[in-house]
């Protein structure tokens, strides 16, 4: 669906530090059709600087985007066809009622006219914005304004999603609504190409991601490969009926087992082998008399791989 | 453009029907007391010297102001606005051409001054009807008042797109003396031009006109003996194109049209584009809008009253034409980036390096040129005249201009905060204290050391002739030539800022993706 290539983009520090930003440093990505894509970094990685280049609103320094095979830079308004954009800002026409700001960007996406009353009735209610169909846009919420962002951005039905930090000044539970929101349209065959801050979010819901800093392209790819990429070690947690057998010693004596930690609510170690290899650990306490109540996997969240990658720590 | 949704949208939130309801009933409130007051005063309503005359007048001009600088400021507004509030890049994402969106602004952005004017047409047709004024001079009155005011609207859109964050004050303030230079400047040009004012405000003189200004077969610019009569008046609401009598109406009409044209190709070029890469027009369109603008120029120029004077008073105006294309060909910092990352740090072209002297000299001779050749066939045969001292006027002023336009992109390309607005400041100062510091040592007033101000001011342009030459041939000469040396010097300091540019900004490639 989205296609980058060797992309680029230079901008000038501010007057008094010398050198250049290279915002976007020769990235080069392809996000399959169907995804839910995260691009994650810091503040100024460049992640909102890539958006805008995908859809067209700042061209690169250098390089090539193609958007559903139709170049971004010759052919701006063909590639934005297959495009909706939500920006990190809240910003909507604060004069204009609900249905005549989804029905401006209806007749600005050249909806057959015919149709545009019906589509824009079925998007405001797809946002739950129903009741707030003639009501003015200065009075929604944060969160209403949000939905109607997004109603905006898929009134014209495309296949691609692009949002920036989508989820930035949500409450919980609007939050909540806005990643069911997602898993829907990505079920309905959207593809989604996401920011945010929020880790944890973005982990439960991506089906991939790229981790940017400083312009570069850390890792990228299926979420499970960047993980396992990253050197990820796996830690075990056992917890047993009884306290009788001394597991933490049994451990110990192991050829693969390392830093094995006890405590009241059970024993972790670390245990680089496979999952054969474990099953096969479990089974041998078990013989040696271990009264195993759970085995639990526990692996590094996206926050402290992010943190291990962005600290140089893995590399 | 009335399916246009930017139009749709503007209409819908400037006209909500309370407030074009409360608007309609004050103005009907307000030209009911006014009909009614009027009706009863005792002084006759007929004739040039009638109440119906004056009101219609004074109604038009009111609507100029409203339509004209007031439409202008919400043009000016109009971009600039949803660029603050971050709408742009939506409008800009959506499957609107540039020339929709352009027209959708355009029309739509004044909307609500549009109605208001409509909200007068009532006491207008009572003033005509009460000074028994012919409609044909009121349809007509509104024809200039509405092309006027779109060629407004139009350039304070082009003027809104180009505002950075900070200068807002300062682009309403731009409009608003543009517009009333506009209003002025004809009066100041009637000397060199058979060309009546092509502004808005215009309308209020058409409309209080009694008779269409004749114009017979006869050229009137032509004796009996086919010999020019440079010294014929000007006839009211006539203008004089290349010696052809002409009404002043279709000549506005057509010429505002063509203007707004030029304002739209700007606009469309631009307005869906990424704000750091705006050019204003390609090369060849300046170099077209050049070439149309001295056409112009040309075809209503009076050559009769002073000829020098005349062609002075042509190159002044092209100075000015000159520098604002030039300004708007300059190159910024990340175009000129793209420029070397797209051809490759060893492939980078001579006319890169040297821009944009090449595109300015090509365009400043062309219109210099034009300048040479409208002197040459058109002139007084009394006055006194020679080609040489002619065409080395036109080069010293386009080389004078190269050396500006030079120092400014070599600014442009310079770190810093806002560099153009910092060269621009520079080369003010620099006019300003060498300006001073000739006055203070009298070198204008002695013929004998005039030439040496050719070093720092465009002065050629009005003080050399003949007799100057003769006075001290060396001097202008190497003024003329130290120029060009200043120009060669200014792209070469141009070279080095570009090629420190080009230097590659990251050595480690990029990590490869994680599967």
């Amino acid at each position: 669906m989205i296609e980058l290539k060797n992309v680029t983009k230079e901008y000038d520090l501010p007057p008094g530090q010398p050198g250049q930003l290279v915002a976007a440093d020769r990235l080069t990505l392809d996000v399959p059709d169907g995804e839910i894509f995260g691009l994650v970094g810091p503040n100024g990685a460049g992640k909102s600087t890539t958006l805008k280049m995908i859809c067209g609103l700042l061209l690169p320094t250098a390089g090539h985007i193609t958007v559903n095979g139709v170049d971004v830079e010759t052919k701006p308004e063909a590639a934005q066809q297959h495009i909706g954009y939500l920006a990190d800002f809240f910003s909507v026409y604060d004069e204009l009622k609900v249905w005549e700001y989804v029905d401006y960007f209806a007749r600005a996406y050249k909806l057959p006219a015919d149709k545009i009353p019906a589509r824009v009735r079925e998007v405001i209610g797809q946002m739950g914005l129903d009741t707030k169909y003639d009501a003015n846009v200065a009075g929604l919420s944060r969160g209403m304004k949000q939905r109607l962002g997004i109603a905006r951005a898929i009134v014209h039905d495309p296949p691609l999603l692009v949002l920036d930090e989508p989820a930035s000044g949500l409450d919980p539970k609007a939050r909540l609504e806005l990643k069911d929101l997602l898993r829907a349209m990505n079920r309905a065959g959207k593809t989604i190409f996401i920011t945010s801050h929020v880790l944890p979010d973005l982990e439960e819901i991506c089906t991939s991601l790229a981790i940017l800093e400083k312009g570069k392209l850390l890792r990228h790819g299926k979420i499970a490969d960047v993980m396992r990429s990253a050197g990820q070690t796996r830690r075990v947690h056992i917890r047993l009926a009884s306290p009788e057998f001394a597991l933490e010693s049994w451990l110990s004596t192991h050829p693969n087992v390392s830093e094995v930690l006890h405590g009241p609510a059970g024993t972790e170690f670390i245990f680089p082998g496979t999952d054969a290899d474990l099953a096969a650990l479990i089974r041998e306490a078990i013989l040696a008399g271990a009264a195993i109540y759970s085995v639990e996997e526990k692996t590094d969240s996206l926050e402290e791989l992010f943190a291990r990658l962005s600290t140089g720590e893995v590399m | 453009m009335l399916t246009n949704p930017e139009f749709i949208r503007n209409v819908r939130a400037q006209l909500r029907p309370g407030k074009a309801v409360t608007t309609l009933v004050i103005a009907a409130v307000l030209e009911f007391v006014a009909g009614f007051g009027l009706l009863h005063i005792t002084a006759s309503a007929a004739g040039l010297t009638g109440w119906g005359f004056a009101l219609l007048r004074g109604l038009f001009w009111i609507q100029a102001l409203i339509l004209a600088a007031g439409g202008g400021i919400a043009c000016v507004n109009a971009i600039y606005k949803e660029k603050d509030q971050n709408t742009f890049d939506y409008q800009r994402v959506t499957r609107l051409s540039p020339l929709e969106l352009a027209l959708g602004k355009l029309f739509g952005a004044p909307v609500y001054m549009y109605f208001l004017c409509l909200c007068f047409t009532p006491l207008v047709i009572f003033a005509a009807v009460e000074g028994h004024q012919s409609f044909s001079f009121v349809l007509a009155a509104y024809a200039v008042l509405i092309v006027g005011s779109i060629l407004v609207h139009a350039f304070a859109l082009l003027i809104s797109l180009l505002t950075v964050r900070g200068s807002h004050t300062t682009a309403i303030i731009s409009i608003l003396v543009a517009l009333w230079l506009f209003s002025n400047v004809f009066t100041i040009t009637s000397r060199y031009l058979y060309l009546g004012s092509l502004s808005p405000f215009y309308s209020s003189e058409i409309a209080v006109q009694t008779t269409w200004p004749s114009t017979s077969a006869e050229d009137d610019f032509l004796t009996s003996q086919g010999r020019r009569n440079f010294d014929a008046p000007l006839a009211p609401a006539t203008d004089r194109l290349f010696g052809h009598r002409l009404l002043h109406l279709p000549v506005l009409v057509i010429i505002d049209a063509l203007f707004i044209g030029w304002c739209l190709l700007a606009l469309a070029r631009n307005i869906k584009r990424d704000p750091n890469q705006y050019e204003l027009y390609s090369p060849l369109q300046t170099f077209g809008l050049a070439v149309f603008i001295n056409f112009v120029l040309l075809a209503f120029v009076n050559w009769h009253a002073n000829f020098i004077d005349v062609q002075a008073a042509l190159l002044t105006i092209n100075i000015l034409v000159l520098s604002a294309l030039g300004l708007a060909q300059l190159r910024n910092r990340d175009r000129m980036r793209r420029i070397l990352r797209t051809q490759g740090q060893t492939a980078i072209s001579w006319i890169d390096l040297t821009w944009p002297t090449p595109f300015l000299f090509v365009t400043s001779l062309a219109a210099c040129l034009m300048i040479f050749a409208g002197a040459t066939y058109t002139r007084n045969p009394l006055a006194e005249w020679s080609p040489a001292f002619a065409i080395f006027r036109l080069l010293f002023v386009i080389v004078w201009l190269l050396r500006d336009m030079q120092f400014l992109q070599w600014m442009m390309l310079r770190r810093g905060k806002r560099p153009l607005v910092m060269g621009v400041l520079y080369l003010s100062v620099f006019y300003a204290c060498a300006w001073i510091v000739l006055s203070s040592f009298g070198v204008f007033r002695d013929a004998d050391r005039m030439p040496f101000t050719a070093f720092f001011l465009p002065t050629p342009i009005y003080l050399l002739d003949h007799a100057a030459w003769v006075l001290r041939p060396a001097i202008w000469g190497s003024a003329f030539v130290a120029q060009w040396v200043l120009v060669a010097l200014l792209i070469y300091a141009q070279r080095g800022t570009i090629l420190e540019l080009a230097q590659p900004t990251s050595a480690e490639p990029a990590l490869e993706a994680a599967s």
